[in-house]
């Protein structure tokens, strides 16, 4: 994957801030950061350097859990006392940053022969487009972007253009206020974080808890990490599980527990609740565990819809409680690929106590000295199933729970589709509650091709899902019913969303 | 035949910083200048922050890009 200097930036930013909270020197360093990041005889991608340090002034307060126009000083002495503004939504636009991106929606291009027949003109109902130097015109202070002059015109010269954060936007909850800001719908954002990706100025960034955990670990808390499946892949392809774990837990971690222990257990929930359910009480469930496309289901679906998602937990939630069952004083982190489950976590208080994506786990090695390549391989053997291993991936929690039915020879009785991708899923669901679709079980990732291309991750998705893949049919259990511990967990933790 | 040797550093730091992209654009070369190079990683080239870093012929680049790397390279085949 080609590492932008956006993404540079703002690795280096989470680094040094990692770097400074392990070292308890974030009240007397952090206004260093803009200094050492952007150097005077560095490259300029702004006005100014003033302004590039403003930015980045705006990025270390996000950084250190608080809200992004606070002074980094005075955000840093919050950090550092343990205050942080935690409850602020998770994707947020940085003002200093936003280009305010002036883009003509409906823009002439050299394409145009200047016809005889200009249908463009006729078409528009603006009268916005004359002809000037043998070529059509539009006069953007009378267009109104309704698109006939594009549909009409037979060279196709006239192109539409959009923002890189709104057209990526699966659920229309990004758009420019009356200065061309870039301004969040907080009723119709899921938190996927694609803006984040898109936007080419680094003007969208993710709250991070990257400081909170840090401060856990310094007090000598007794945490644990939740490794969601994605993993496989993220901190360099020959990165083994057990070379990772042991990072971690050199990083302050107690110890490590797989995700996948968690998607075992939702597989077999959610085989067991379909079964019991579909078609008697139900004509067709979804899956429940990818927060994004939860998101899509409460904000922009009728409730009718609604009704169908399964009732299963996650197995984010799923594996915090295995894990606050065994350890009942302990302090959760899940990293995964994912910024949407930073609102998920926000749900189970006690529960999920942090979310960190692969991202900021690694700028937290980084901060600490841990070269992961350099650790020697313990062996380590994942013990989830195969079925645990594939949530990752677009596909895998609907190709687990129908082999799990498979399993009890009830496979006639189910009729899997899955999705991928905000837009699309939303297009599904109706087609499925309108009855054109002859499905009565579906997948729903918001993110295209699944976890493995979440907003978190460090490593090109068409080569991280195939290393998932090939990964998962290493793992000694093959079906999600085969592993006893799941099974074991099951007995006592309750699988059931709270209402 | 006189080799290029290039070391590219596949630690942590260097990973996150787009190691990878000098990896990819290394194999991606035509046999024709493959041939002039011995390609081997390294866990750390002790320049960490910087990265990503590569070592060429014993000399550390840092900061380096596909971009960058091309250049190198090309004055260094021409050389030989």
């Amino acid at each position: 994957m080609q590492v932008t200097e956006v993404t540079k930036l703002r690795r280096r930013v989470l680094t040094e801030v990692a770097r400074q909270a392990f070292n308890g020197t974030l009240i007397d360093e952090i206004s260093s950061i803009p200094k050492t990041v952007v150097t005077e005889d560095g490259l300029r991608y702004r006005c100014c350097i003033h302004k590039e340090r403003a930015i980045l002034r705006n990025r270390v307060s996000i950084a250190l859990c608080q809200d992004v126009g606070d002074l980094i000083e005075d955000a840093a002495i919050a950090a550092t006392n343990n205050e942080f503004k935690a409850d602020q939504p998770i994707i947020s636009v940085l003002p200093e940053a936003c280009d305010g991106c002036p883009i003509d929606r409906f823009v002439v291009t050299d394409a145009c022969r200047n016809c005889l027949a200009h249908n463009c003109m006729l078409v528009c109902p603006k009268k916005a487009i004359t002809i000037h130097q043998k070529k059509a015109y539009i006069d953007q202070s009378r267009c109104v972007e309704c698109g006939l002059c594009k549909k009409s015109c037979p060279y196709a010269a006239i192109i539409e253009l959009s923002r890189p954060c709104e057209r990526v936007c699966g659920v229309q909850a990004i758009s420019a206020d009356s200065t061309r800001k870039a301004v969040i719908d907080r009723d119709k954002c899921v938190e996927c974080g694609a803006c984040k990706i898109a936007c080419p100025f680094g003007a969208i960034a993710d709250l991070s808890f990257v400081v909170p955990v840090i401060n856990e670990i310094n007090a000598g808390k007794e945490l644990y990490a939740m490794v969601a499946p994605a993993f496989v892949g993220q901190f360099g392809p020959k990165i083994t599980p057990g070379q990772l774990f042991t990072a971690l837990k050199q990083l302050g971690f107690t110890d490590v527990y797989e995700v996948g222990l968690g998607a075992d257990m939702v597989t077999i929930a959610e085989a067991e609740e379909f079964l019991a359910t579909v078609p008697e009480k139900q004509s067709y469930m979804t899956t429940s565990c990818c927060p994004g496309f939860v998101g899509l289901i409460e904000k922009h679906l009728s409730p009718e819809v609604a009704e169908h998602m399964s009732t299963t937990i996650s197995p984010m939630v799923a594996t915090a409680k295995v894990v606050k069952k065994e350890h009942p004083n302990s302090i959760t982190v899940f990293i995964g690929p994912c910024t949407a489950k930073k609102t998920e976590a926000k749900k189970y208080p006690g529960i999920v106590d942090y979310v960190l994506t692969y991202e900021e786990i690694a700028t937290m090695f980084v901060g600490k000295n841990i070269n992961v390549t350099m650790i020697e391989d313990d062996g380590y053997q994942m013990r989830s199933s195969k079925h645990g291993a594939i949530f990752a991936r677009a596909g895998g929690v609907l190709q687990s729970v129908a082999e799990t039915i498979a399993a009890e020879g009830k496979s006639d009785l189910i009729k899997p589709a899955n999705c991928d991708g905000l837009e699309d899923c939303k297009t599904m669901l109706l087609q499925i509650q309108k009855g054109k679709l002859d499905v009565n079980m579906m997948e729903g990732m918001a993110c295209a091709g699944g976890c493995v291309n979440g907003a978190g991750i460090l490593a090109d998705s068409r080569l991280s899902s195939k290393l998932v893949e090939n990964a998962s049919k290493t793992n000694t259990i093959t079906q999600a019913i085969d592993n006893s511990f799941a099974k074991e967990q099951l007995k006592d933790i309750d699988m059931h969303i709270p209402h | 035949m006189e080799k290029i040797n290039v070391q590219i550093c596949m630690g942590t730091s260097c990973y996150l910083l787009g190691a990878h992209a000098i990896i990819d654009y290394l194999e991606s070369l035509p046999a024709k200048k493959k041939q002039h190079l011995e390609i081997s990683g390294s866990t750390c080239l002790k320049a960490c922050g910087k990265g990503p870093n590569v070592k060429i012929n014993d000399e550390l680049y840092t900061s380096v890009t596909p971009e960058k790397i091309k250049d190198l390279i090309d004055d260094l085949i021409d050389k030989l």
